[in-house]
């Protein structure tokens, strides 16, 4: 086999719109010094592929530290990549392989990739104002000033805020205007898809609703393509079309959120869908969900094979030898598991 | 979406409560620390001292009639209080009050200087150190490691002593010691901040380097630079004065408080008060920059 | 603990590498004529050529570097034309008495400034308090130089209690040395003193405030007990300073030698650089950089023998 089963799934659905972010075999390790000579390295994205469809939300979630916010780092250029490529609209922005021209390209197609990031206090400039801030990205691709006053004032609006906010200084806001600003700041220079990563995690609930039913809003109006990360199954259900479960730096299940949330294949969906309180009464889940016990093996030295077999309820030998290939279980459902082979969504007989 | 009725719904009604009260200009950051600084007392009571020296000093040629570097023999060494010299003579005869007067023009030149100039150096290597990390931070840190190998005012005298005497080579080689150390607060400031994620936002836009330094990293690295910097004027002061009062900073005749104090070295015995007199400036001056630097750091809030 | 100790040590040695290359660097390629003093008025380009070949001063940098290095290694720091004596046996003299007003201005200023700051923060808000901590900003402030003087139009030229200046030496007794050590240890300790004081002081109130102290409260000590407790806690930063009143005591040493005319490296340096004697002034300085990393050195190990904490990382 040539093609993994997503990349299939992604060139084979819908040919006439082509998938606005391309993410192939995407792998990223960081150095760490273990001690005075000896160096180590933090396994943090490992073989990342999928596709996100213009004019969706594209989930990801996972636990804290399963790669998630690098991921989204090194989709943006914000990290090098080691291996893989990223493609948005058709054109590499990210690679591993030197590539003539890749630099003026992805500055180019950057302008149209940007990010509402999750620490509402660490993501403004202090020294800043609001209107600054804004303004910022406009100001380093050259807007001229009537229209970045205008934008800004318009942004500002567009995110619920009032234009006379942007005299102000973020200490002056309560967390959830400044992730009002944060977000009109990944909307300054129009750009087609947005990355939240942890954009309401650092809220209260009732103005993560709000901020939600926000982003949603944008998506309407100006047609916005959303990359939304988070560690909140319910958060990523609620804004998603589909959904990348992602565990210890690799993707482990795909599909729509409406088939994740009915059926989910992967003991370790299973046991995240498990950990949150469900709202229906006749809800049962389909497969007897599995608790998730012990901690998160260290990034530093994972599991051989497949990485959850540590904490999988149901592992076999084979899960420590080889690792599971990712196989479409059931249309638009992706699964990497050796319980589950192409076709079947029926666990193999144990 | 499915839920997209009911979400604009939402956003429509929160933005109509947010929008509710948003006063035009609140108090930017140092508007504030400008407050909170005019209401420190002893901050206010050493600006006043400094700003009187500096009138003096700029002023000097109207405040009194004598020439500061010729004297008349006849007069030399008179005590505080003699007819037409308030406070007295130096060994040359020239009013003192004058020389004093003129003295404050280099002795501030050659305090000052090194520390605004160094300040712009060290700023610059520690933010580019800052924010780069890798070898270049490593070049730089280690380069700036060594000076800390020196007692600050030896390596002065010695670098003064080998460029040779003059107020040009004071200046050059106190700002070379100030600069380290400077340097080393701007690093670490620059690190503090560096992986905050305002500055990925800044990435992302696709701005260079020289210019996320310049609009994300100058304005938040100032205060703790500011404050280190007006600390080190008070010492400043000092070391400028001691390496003119071994003989490494002006020339005859010209005025500096630090060598008048040392041609007056051996007049103690006949006339001391008026020998004392020129380091009684220096110290005023040292002591109002360090009390100002002080109201300074907690009008700005910096914690070390 | 001995690994950091191990570390500590070999951290040392770039640095003194490090500072050989400055002090050689900062005397042998900054402008300024090495030989424009050791000619006669009526030399001749020819003569001018013998000196600088007889001086080595013809050879590549890095050789001059590298043989001067292996020169110092061996204790030979060359000659002096000026003082007529080789410069070590000249340096050997003042390092004694350096060390002896270094060590003596360290060991009172560092008493003085403890107790003073001890006093401040056992007795925060209140008079003493805001007269140490006011002291402290005059001795960070004043210039120990007019200091000096001030000390000697008092003490010497008004009163005539103490000598001007210059050594004692310890065939006048004890009292005589100790009279001529009075006003420049005075002097070049302020600094020292202050810097202590307000270091001690901070370290000591926010000791205070530790869970540790309600506790020995509770256990029902006695509040001189307690204070114990604290300073020693409180100590770790004063000595962290330690090393830095070092380097103000071995640089001030140049001004407060100068002064009271004693006859230590820092008078040496003052009339070396007068006479524009740049090897004195190169090998003075790299003896002072020496001691002042090795005492640095000693701080900070003594510091790991003696903080719990850096204990229990190694």
């Amino acid at each position: 086999m040539t093609t993994t089963a997503l990349e299939r799934h992604a060139t084979a659905d819908e040919p006439g719109r082509p998938p606005l972010l391309e993410v192939k075999g995407v792998s990223k390790r960081f150095p760490v010094r273990l001690g005075l000579m000896k160096k180590g390295y933090v396994s943090a994205v490992e073989d990342l592929s999928f596709t996100v469809k213009p004019g969706t939300t594209f989930g990801i979630v996972g636990e804290s530290g399963c790669g998630k916010s690098t991921a989204a780092r090194l989709i943006l250029g914000l990290f090098d990549v080691d291996a893989g490529d990223v493609l948005f609209e058709g054109r590499n922005v990210v690679s591993a392989r030197r590539m003539p021209n890749i630099k003026e390209d992805s500055r180019a197609l950057r302008k149209h990739m940007q990010m509402v990031f999750q620490d509402p206090h660490s993501a403004l400039n202090p020294r800043a104002s609001i209107g600054e801030i804004v303004s910022f990205p406009m100001k380093v691709h050259g807007y001229p000033k009537d229209e970045r006053r205008e934008r800004t004032q318009w942004l500002l609006e567009q995110v619920g805020l009032h234009a006379n906010h942007a005299s102000y200084y973020p200490h002056q806001l309560s967390g959830g205007q400044r992730q009002r600003v944060n977000i009109a700041r990944a909307l300054a220079l129009s750009p087609k898809l947005v990355v939240c990563d942890e954009a309401v995690s650092a809220l209260d609930k009732s103005v993560q609703a709000q901020v939600l039913n926000l982003l949603q809003d944008l998506q309407a109006e100006l047609g916005l393509t959303y990359l939304f990360i988070s560690h909140d199954l319910n958060v990523v259900q609620y804004v998603s079309d589909e959904v990348l479960v992602m565990y210890l730096g690799q993707a482990v299940e795909v599909t729509s959120a409406e088939r994740l949330y009915a059926e989910p294949l992967h003991p370790y969906s299973q046991a995240l869908l498990a950990s949150i309180p469900k709202i229906g009464l006749d809800d049962e889940p389909s497969v007897e969900a599995p608790r998730l016990e012990g901690e998160l093996p260290s990034p530093l030295d994972p599991p051989s094979g497949c990485r959850f077999r540590t904490r999988c309820p149901v592992a076999m030998d084979v899960c420590a030898e080889e690792r599971p290939p990712m196989v479409e279980a059931a249309p638009e459902h992706h699964v990497a598991c050796h319980l589950y082979s192409e076709g079947s969504v029926e666990p193999l007989a144990i | 979406m499915a839920t997209d009725a009911m979400t604009t719904d939402a956003a429509a009604l929160a933005r109509q409560w947010m929008d509710a009260d948003a006063p035009a200009s609140p108090e930017s950051y140092l508007q504030a620390g400008r407050r909170r600084f005019l209401r420190n007392r002893v901050g206010l009571a050493a600006l006043g001292v400094l700003g009187l020296l500096v009138v003096t000093a700029v002023a000097a040629p109207v405040l009194t009639t004598y020439d500061p570097n010729v004297g008349v023999p006849a007069d030399r060494l008179l005590p505080i209080g003699a007819d037409g010299h308030l406070v007295g003579t130096d060994e040359q005869g020239r009013d003192m009050l004058t020389r004093l007067f003129y003295g404050g023009r280099l002795s501030l030149i050659a305090g000052l200087t090194p520390v605004l100039i160094a300040t712009v150096i060290g700023t610059f290597l520690g933010s580019i150190a800052g924010y780069l990390g890798g070898w270049v931070a490593a070049i730089v840190m280690r380069t700036m490691d060594m000076f800390y190998a020196f007692p600050a005012v030896l390596l002065a005298i010695a670098i003064s002593a080998s460029l040779g005497p003059g107020l040009v080579n004071v200046i050059i080689s106190m700002t070379i010691i100030y600069i380290a150390p400077i340097a080393r607060v701007a690093e670490a400031a620059t690190r503090k901040i560096v992986t905050a994620e305002f500055i990925e936002a800044a990435r992302l836009t696709g701005a260079g380097t020289p210019r996320i330094i310049a609009t994300q990293v100058l304005a938040n690295i100032f205060s703790p630079i500011f404050v280190y910097a007006s600390g080190l004027v008070g010492l400043s002061i000092v070391i400028a004065a001691s390496l003119s009062f071994l003989g490494l900073g002006v020339k005859p005749p010209d005025a500096e408080w630090g060598f008048m104090l040392n041609s007056l070295r051996g007049t103690i015995y006949v006339n001391p008060w008026v020998a004392a007199l020129p380091g009684l400036f220096i110290f005023a001056t040292s002591i109002s920059f360090n009390m100002l630097a002080d109201a300074l750091r907690d009008a700005l809030d910096v914690k070390d | 603990m001995a690994t950091i100790i191990g570390r500590r040590v070999a951290m040392a040695i770039p640095t003194l590498f490090g500072v050989s290359i400055l002090i050689w660097l900062l005397l042998s390629i900054l402008p300024g004529d090495p030989l424009a003093f050791l000619l006669p008025q009526d030399a001749t380009p020819a003569d001018r050529e013998q000196l600088s070949a007889d001086l080595g001063l013809d050879r590549p940098l890095v050789v001059r570097y590298v043989s001067w290095v292996g020169d110092v290694m061996t204790g030979d720091f060359g000659y002096s034309p000026f003082r007529r004596r080789d410069v070590s046996e000249l340096i050997a003299t003042a390092w004694t008495n350096t060390a002896i007003l270094a060590g003596v201005s360290a060991v009172f200023g560092l008493t003085i400034g403890v107790a003073a700051g001890t006093l401040a923060g056992v007795y925060r808000g209140s008079l003493i308090d805001r007269a140490v901590t006011g002291l402290a900003i005059v001795g960070l402030s004043v210039p120990s130089f007019w200091i000096g003087i001030l000390l000697l139009i008092l003490f010497s030229a008004q009163w005539g209690l103490l000598p001007a200046g210059g050594i004692g030496s310890l065939e006048d007794g004890y009292l005589d040395y100790a009279k001529h050590l009075v006003m420049p240890v005075i002097a070049g300790s302020l600094i020292t003193i202050a810097i202590t004081a307000r270091v001690t002081r901070a370290s000591i109130v926010e000791t205070y405030q530790l869970e540790f102290v309600d506790l020995l409260r509770a256990k029902g000590l006695r509040e001189y007990q307690v204070l114990l407790h604290v300073s020693k806690n409180a100590m770790s930063p004063v000595l962290t300073t330690a090393g830095l009143q070092i380097g103000y005591l071995l640089g001030g040493s140049v001004l407060i030698e100068t002064i009271f005319s004693w006859p230590g490296l820092g008078q040496l340096v003052f009339n070396a650089i007068s006479a524009r004697d740049l090897l004195v002034v190169q090998a003075t300085t790299l003896v002072i950089a020496v001691t002042f990393v090795l005492l640095n050195l000693a701080v900070d190990i003594l510091q790991i023998a003696f903080d719990p904490r850096q204990k229990a990382a190694g």
